[in-house]
């Protein structure tokens, strides 16, 4: 298992060019069963990302606020340790029986809920109604933040995940701007991305080198509840299809045309 | 919804000082150049002394602009990947070509103009001064009246291109902050217009303080006609300018969609003194009013002309009140519409008041040395040297 | 070519020199591998597809850790997977580094103090009413949370392994109860944490007669 690992990981540093990996099926089990299954062992080389295309499933009735998806995807995408760079976080809805709605996402969501003091202003109010949402990039079909970028450092790959290439980005700023989610932030001074940056535009990129690799997300993997759940829209076993034929699902701001690939489960009005 | 909330990622401000100066000194670019086509298309006479004048200073202007943005990159080194590689769907690409075209464009011209007088510094300089002249004047010397004939047309043409040129720069501008559909405080077709209209006000108006103060400087009579004409001017693109600030607000009030709630917050928290006071206000209609006024009752020509100048002060700021609002506006409120940001600028440091302030200065340091190697108030031509005010003093009016 | 416009070729020859010079820049600039599979450096997907791993899966966990496995994976935490509370795997997997988890108490409530936001059907716990404020892994087993739940067999390392680790249960044994319980189905009546005839400890502040028996057992005569 180790030296299989260690071989693919050093192929797949070795061989640029074609990104022509894999086709097996990605089996991830989804997370309310079990995470028995071994994901396949998928060697980088064989992957083809023409016969993938991913999508995300957050299942809002599901989630109970943990915070363990955003130190893990800290973790394994070194994204700076502050709550104020972040590529995903936990918000809490809190409505009241009157139907006013608070939203807050104290520390982003990565220290938990429980501590006294997030719960203070609560206290008291007539709530009707509360849930967490996890957000993350919504790797858009239609990504103003590629569209903006003057530079092409950030474009979609054919598998349906927004990268950006960090050697050329100028950190000019303009998706920070242009993304309606908050999903991007610039990499402070002091912090390198994973592929050694700093100063450059930072977003999830759904963990392309898990995914790609047959592994679920950090996020996916961490959730204790299966309120994340990650899939390839090519596949008809996919969860994420499953979910699909069985969910009303519903995207973040559909008006403005961004078609995103992350779908909600249960999203009341309010949700921004 | 409760304001007080906003994404993770946006308690950063991103865009700061550097980018509220970048709209500021394109505007101010693109409206001096205005005043100079006003002159050399329209024929407009009475700007005949300051028609050399705003083009050194469009000049001066341009060749800062690009400097402001460069420093706010996260990696300034590969700002040039825009020129390299421009991806031309976005609203920012075509900002490098756009400036190197219009760059080429105002050098052009000002070579133009000034070939005459630059080879009459040759011929009256000495040494390091006149070689430098001499390559200015790229090694030709030819003064026939065909070559000053053929000069004036191409200027002619070139003004008139420069026109579009400068709207495209600034309307460019304006569109890049137009085109962010996730920031209703920007996403709006009439952006460009209003960016546009007061880079030209803007540029009116920082000509009338040069022109002012370098009259006072060299002690020269100032050429009221030519301020009272500039003046015309910028009272009506004002008007305009106002109508389209005003509707754009107007218009968001009366349809009152979802992003309203947080704009309104914006407008009456955030931007109370930038936006309302300065911008509004003591920017644009208390000296419109009191402009307008000056002309319209009987005054000393002199006493008009000191009260154009404080209104043109005015404007200015109201102006740069008005990039503010925009920039730093647009970056004060969650794009979940649930709530307000905080940002003020730090005194000192890369994006404080005073590295800012630098750079408001460095145009004004660049046009003093362009003024220097070539005087636009000095027509050197072989036996009419004159000055230029002489001619105008008998169209005086009031 | 006339004399007087001389200076305007001129001109024109220092434009074409310089959009000259630019296109030489922008050759050597753009870089290789741009435009291969788009407008972008097409080098740049392989560059993060191949970043490195730092969390593993369950699976790998297996092939060392069998009986904890096991016992886990027949628990109600099977959801929750072995990295979520012992950290990221694959430093551990690769080099042998060992995991060390965060204190237990706040490690379970963060997912199991009551909080209103949660969905109902989750398991949750008022912590301080539930047991004050004892650990607990004095009566849950993470590995198989149930109050009683089995501790997984135990594995004996190889010769000249490193010892495995393993779960042991819960670190405390209850004590058993040394009376019938026939007529005595209100334990608090004698039982009470203050002035009980049979007092308890501080950290039963608060429990209720019901769950008693989830930890004490009657002592088999």
């Amino acid at each position: 298992m180790n030296l299989s690992r260690r071989q693919f990981l050093k192929g797949g540093a070795a061989t640029l060019g074609g990104v022509a990996l894999l086709s097996s099926p990605m089996a991830y089990a989804l997370r309310n069963s079990t995470k028995t299954e071994a994901p396949p062992e998928t060697k980088l080389e064989q992957y083809d990302w023409e016969k993938h295309y991913y999508a995300f499933a957050v299942d809002t009735t599901k989630c109970i606020g943990c915070g363990k998806c955003v130190v893990a995807c800290k973790l394994e995408n070194k994204v700076p340790p502050d709550p104020e760079h972040t590529r995903t976080w936990v918000e809490r809805y809190v409505i009241t029986e009157e139907q006013e709605i608070f939203v807050d996402s104290p520390e982003a969501g990565m220290e938990g809920f429980v501590q006294p003091q997030m719960n203070l202003k609560y206290q008291g109010l007539a709530i009707s109604e509360s849930f967490f949402v996890p957000k993350l990039c919504n790797q858009c079909e239609k990504p103003p933040c590629v569209q903006v970028c003057p530079v092409a450092a950030t474009y979609a790959t054919k598998d349906g995940v927004i990268l950006v290439d960090q050697k050329r980005c100028i950190g000019c700023r303009y998706c920070i701007q242009a993304c309606p989610y908050g999903a991007r932030y610039l990499v402070p001074d002091g912090d390198v991305t994973p592929n050694g940056y700093s100063r450059v535009a930072d977003k999830c990129t759904w963990c392309y080198h898990r995914v790609v690799k047959g592994h679920p997300p950090a996020c996916v993997e961490a959730c204790p509840v299966g309120a994340r759940v990650f899939g390839d829209m090519r596949d008809p076993q996919s969860p994420v299809r499953e979910i699909l034929r069985h969910s009303r699902v519903y995207t973040l701001k559909p008006s403005l045309g961004t078609k995103p690939k992350v779908f909600y489960i249960g999203l009341h009005f309010g949700v921004v | 919804m409760n304001p007080g909330f906003a994404y993770p990622n946006e308690l950063e401000t991103q865009w700061t000082l550097f980018i509220v100066l970048y709209p500021y000194i394109t505007g101010l670019v693109a409206g001096a150049f205005i005043v100079s086509s006003l002159y050399h298309v329209f024929d407009i006479k009475a700007l005949k002394p300051v028609a050399r004048m705003s083009l050194i200073t469009a000049l001066a202007f341009l060749l800062v602009a690009p400097l402001t943005l460069l420093l706010h990159l996260g990696q300034p080194l590969r700002g040039i990947y825009i020129f390299i590689t421009p991806q031309f769907r976005s609203a920012m690409a075509g900002f490098g070509f756009i400036w190197m075209f219009y760059l080429i464009l105002v050098l052009a011209e000002t070579w133009l103009v000034f070939r005459r007088d630059i080879v009459a510094y040759v011929k009256s300089t000495q040494g390091i001064k006149k070689a430098f002249y001499s390559a200015l004047a790229l090694g030709v010397y030819d003064l026939s009246e065909r070559s000053l004939y053929i000069d004036k047309k191409l200027i002619k043409i070139l003004a008139a291109a420069g026109i579009p040129s400068a709207a495209l720069l600034h309307g460019y501008v304006g569109f890049i902050f137009g085109a962010i559909k996730a920031n209703p405080w920007w996403s709006s077709p009439l952006m460009p217009l209003i960016f546009l209209l007061s880079a030209i006000v803007s540029g009116i108006a920082l000509l009338i303080v040069i022109y002012v103060v370098i009259s006072k400087i060299r002690k020269q009579p100032v050429d009221h006609a030519c301020v009272d004409t500039m003046v015309q001017w910028l009272a009506g693109f004002l008007v305009v300018d106002l109508a389209f600030e005003g509707l754009e607000v107007i218009s968001m009030l009366y349809e009152s969609e979802d992003s309203w709630e947080i704009i309104s917050l914006l407008i009456t928290q955030k931007l109370r003194v930038s936006f309302l006071m300065v911008q509004l206000g003591f920017g644009s209609l208390l000296p419109l009013i009191v402009l307008l006024a000056a002309h319209s009752v009987r005054l000393r020509a002199g006493t008009r002309t000191a009260i154009s100048f404080g209104g043109a002060f005015m404007i200015l700021m109201g102006v740069l009140a008005m990039r503010w609002n925009v920039v730093i506006g647009g970056q004060l409120f969650s794009k979940s519409l649930a709530g307000l940001l905080s940002y003020t600028p730090p005194l000192m440091g890369q994006e404080g008041v005073l590295a800012a302030a630098s750079f408001l200065a460095l145009p004004l340091a660049i046009l003093a040395a362009l003024f220097y190697v070539l005087p636009p108030w000095k027509e050197v031509v072989e036996g009419e040297a004159q000055p230029a005010i002489a001619a105008r003093q008998r169209r005086r009016f009031g | 070519m006339s004399k007087d416009t001389r200076h305007l070729v001129r001109a024109g020859a220092l434009l074409v020199v310089g959009v000259v010079v630019f296109l030489l820049i922008r050759q050597v600039l753009v870089p290789r591998s741009f435009g291969e599979y788009g407008y972008y450096r097409g080098e740049n997907v392989q560059e993060w597809a191949s970043l490195p791993l730092t969390f593993s899966d369950t699976s790998s966990c297996n092939q060392c850790h069998a009986p904890v496995y096991a016992q886990w994976h027949s628990s109600p935490h099977v959801a929750v997977s072995c990295e979520n509370c012992h950290g990221p795997g694959i430093a551990h997997i690769e080099t042998g580094a060992k995991l060390t988890i965060p204190e237990a108490r706040e490690l379970c409530l963060v997912c199991h103090e009551r909080l209103f936001s949660r969905p109902a059907n989750f398991p949750q716990v008022e912590s301080v009413a539930h047991a004050g404020d004892v650990e607990c892994t004095a009566c849950h087993s993470p590995h198989s949370p149930a109050i009683g739940g089995t501790p997984p067999a135990s594995q004996t390392p190889t010769a000249g392994q490193t010892p495995i680790a393993t779960d042991t249960g819960p670190t405390s044994a209850f004590p058993l109860i040394p009376h019938p319980l026939e007529g005595r189905a209100t334990c608090s009546l004698c039982h009470r944490v203050e002035a009980g005839l049979v007092p308890l400890s501080q950290s039963h502040a608060g429990r209720t007669d019901d769950i008693c028996l989830a930890c004490h057992q009657q002592r088999k005569p």
